[in-house]
């Protein structure tokens, strides 16, 4: 009747305007919804459904874009995020600088223990790269948030990296469904009798 | 005037819950629906950061309850609907909520600040925001702005808030914030909008 | 005004339960926490009379459900259905996250009801057996009731019922109305039909049925289950839970069985549940032997 999916999950990207978020979703959503119209009120919406461990999971991603003019709107979008993803540019120095930014950003409005990552875009750009990947990955390691480059040619591992979100997030759900199996109840049971109360309700 | 969808969308903007109640009603497409509930929760918090500050205020007042003195400033009452969805066909009554209905008297509207009502040329929207930033939302099937209309569609969803709390809250098989999948729920819902 | 600040648990305020005991079974632990003021008059009062009458008058004016009488009757004893629906949420929830498979949950959860058949038995007996049957007079309410005493000496129901004149029964007509144990699988059914749903549920089991197929089969039908009313039905049955309060019972008491629930919806019952419990062969043969 109603959802057909059994989970619903919110990921949030963020990033400064130019490194190439709504490229990245794009290779990753399959039933995508690119649509500007919902970019005049700052956000942005794809979809990817996902089978785990048998249940359909919905990914929905919030890719806030242009979101300058809506600042004072932020923490709704914040709210309640199950990840959040932040992308740089690795050719855009000021872009990698502006992570520290984003972090505290999260940090004021998410969640506390909400699960980040963090990509690298454009890594096909070799010749322009000014941030080195070691250098990203030494920030991200002392931060304990899992880091990723990706490009628009190559974007397996960013499928990689949201399916392992998503696995995280359902794994930390509270509780595990093992009542799948549907037994057989009324077998070998008769309920056929006789009263024997005298309560004026009896109805068998 | 008909209810044409219900919506339940939770904290953070997810949908968690749609039903239509029109069956040969043009329908979305689940996708559809999540772009709606997320855009939605995107309107209504700027309708809440727009709204003035005197009329915030006075959503305020009325969320600390009935125990302030009624003079200009208190918030406005919702009418009391008579039996509007009491009880079930067999009597019984709905939920866990003593009396003929939930609320026997007029209430102060908890649902003071931000976006309540839009209205198109084919719909109506209701929304109604808790306390807690759920948000309830009824579609009808005519546009209308009548006052009594408004009323009518805000006490249907804080009944539908009561069926929530009782029938998904209380459901040690639901898990918070995900789609609400619960017969008991499904059921009580549908028998109080045919009731309407 | 003054209040009395709270007294630690373990020590008896001489000045508000003169000439008492300590600890009476009957009554429950009494209360230390601090007493509130119940109306204007004895707001009035205090101002007059000191600081211990006021809270002796507290005491008689006010029973709090911390000096609860184990009594049925002695005030209306209520659990609110919202705490106890979250509280059963989480049992089943704490169940789940310890079970493999579904079994597992509903067998959990029958433990756990098993155990409170087990006390409840004790604790419904002892109540009936101080008074014969419900309904009772208000007299022998009074035996047990603190609240009733209108002594302004406080002292402790049961010492005054031992020492009061006639018209306030005496412990040993109290001995000579006492229940006689259930020994007949119907009457411990009955007694479980009527006495332990209306404990439990406030109301009498919507039907009690022998079956007709088997001897040791019984039936204990409820058409709206109270626990689960809010619970949508999933593969689990929560209700596994009353079976195993069920069980406790019976099998504390010698009638040693089995109870399992099904679930059997009528069109204005849509939760409707049927207990069936299964008799172990060597309680028809006890039957037998007895008649």
């Amino acid at each position: 009747m109603n959802s057909e999916y059994d989970y619903l999950f919110k990921l949030l990207l963020i990033g400064d305007s130019g490194v190439g978020k709504s490229c990245l979703l794009l290779r990753f959503s399959d039933d995508t919804y690119t649509n500007d119209y919902i970019s005049t009120i700052g956000v942005d919406f794809k979809i990817k459904t996902v089978e785990l461990d048998g249940k359909t999971v919905k990914l929905q991603i919030w890719d806030t874009a242009g979101q300058e003019r809506f600042r004072t709107i932020t923490s709704s979008y914040y709210r309640g995020a199950h990840g959040i993803i932040i992308v740089y540019d690795v050719t855009d120095q000021d872009s990698f600088n502006d992570v520290k930014m984003w972090l505290q950003e999260i940090d004021r409005y998410a969640t506390a223990g909400v699960l980040k990552l963090m990509v690298g875009n454009k890594s096909d750009l070799q010749d322009k790269r000014v941030v080195e990947y070691d250098v990203a990955k030494e920030f991200a390691d002392s931060l304990q948030i899992p880091f990723l480059e990706t490009s628009a040619l190559d974007s397996s591992n960013v499928e990689e990296a949201f399916l392992t979100m998503a696995k995280q997030i359902k794994d930390s759900m509270a509780q595990q469904h093992k009542d799948s199996t549907k037994k057989d109840d009324k077998a070998g049971v008769n309920l056929k009798g006789q009263s024997l109360s005298n309560s004026s309700s009896g109805c068998c | 005037m008909a209810i044409q969808t219900i919506l339940v969308i939770n904290k953070s903007g997810g949908l968690v819950y749609q039903r239509d109640f029109v069956p040969n009603a043009p329908r979305l497409s689940s996708n559809e629906y999540l772009i709606l509930a997320g855009t939605l929760q995107g309107i209504v918090a700027i309708a809440s950061q727009i709204t003035p500050k005197s009329l915030q205020l006075d959503g305020k007042s009325s969320a600390r309850g009935g125990s302030e003195p009624m003079g200009n400033n208190s918030a406005p009452l919702v009418p009391y609907m008579g039996t509007l969805g009491a009880t079930t066909a067999n009597g019984a009554p709905l939920g866990s909520f003593l009396g003929p209905d939930y609320f026997n008297d007029a209430f102060a509207s908890w649902n003071g600040r931000g976006l309540k009502h839009v209205t198109t040329d084919q719909n109506s929207l209701f929304v109604y925001h808790t306390l807690t930033g759920i948000k309830f939302v009824a579609v009808s099937t005519q546009p209308t702005t009548n006052a009594m209309a408004v009323a009518v569609a805000e006490n249907l969803l804080r009944k539908t808030y009561c069926l929530y709390a009782d029938y998904v809250m209380k459901n040690p098989f639901y898990e918070p914030e995900m789609p609400i999948k619960c017969e008991l729920f499904d059921q009580h819902l549908g028998t109080l909008v045919k009731q309407l | 005004m003054k209040q009395k600040i709270i007294n630690p648990s373990t020590s008896v305020n001489t000045a508000t339960h003169p000439g008492s005991t300590g600890y009476d079974y009957t009554m429950g632990p009494q209360q230390t926490l601090p007493d509130l003021p119940v109306s204007s008059g004895t707001i009035a009062a205090s101002g007059t009379n000191g600081g211990s009458s006021t809270a002796a008058s507290a005491h008689t004016s006010l029973p709090s459900v911390y000096n609860g009488s184990l009594h049925p009757h002695a005030h209306n004893q209520h659990v609110s259905l919202a705490a106890f629906a979250f509280l059963f949420q989480e049992l089943i929830s704490q169940a789940r996250n310890a079970s493999k498979s579904v079994s597992e949950i509903e067998m959990r959860l029958h433990r756990n009801g098993y155990h409170i058949g087990i006390r409840l038995l004790e604790l419904l007996n002892f109540r009936s057996s101080v008074s014969p049957g419900f309904g009772s007079t208000s007299s022998s309410r009074a035996f047990f009731s603190k609240t009733s005493i209108n002594s302004s000496s406080n002292t402790l129901a049961l010492n005054n019922a031992l020492t009061t004149t006639q018209d306030e029964p005496s412990l040993a007509q109290g001995i000579s109305h006492m229940k006689r144990r259930d020994l007949k699988p119907v009457e411990i059914l009955q007694f479980i039909h009527s006495t332990v749903w209306t404990y439990l549920f406030g109301r009498v089991s919507d039907d009690l049925v022998k079956s007709s197929e088997r001897d040791n089969e019984y039936m204990l039908v409820d058409s709206a289950p109270m626990l689960s009313q809010f619970i949508s039905s999933t593969n689990v049955q929560c209700d596994f839970f009353v079976c195993g309060i069920i069980e406790g019972i019976l099998d504390s008491a010698s009638f040693p069985c089995n109870v399992t629930i099904h679930s059997v919806p009528e069109p204005n019952f849509q939760q409707r549940a049927v207990f069936v419990v299964r008799f172990e062969q060597q309680v028809l043969e006890r039957e037998a032997l007895r008649a």
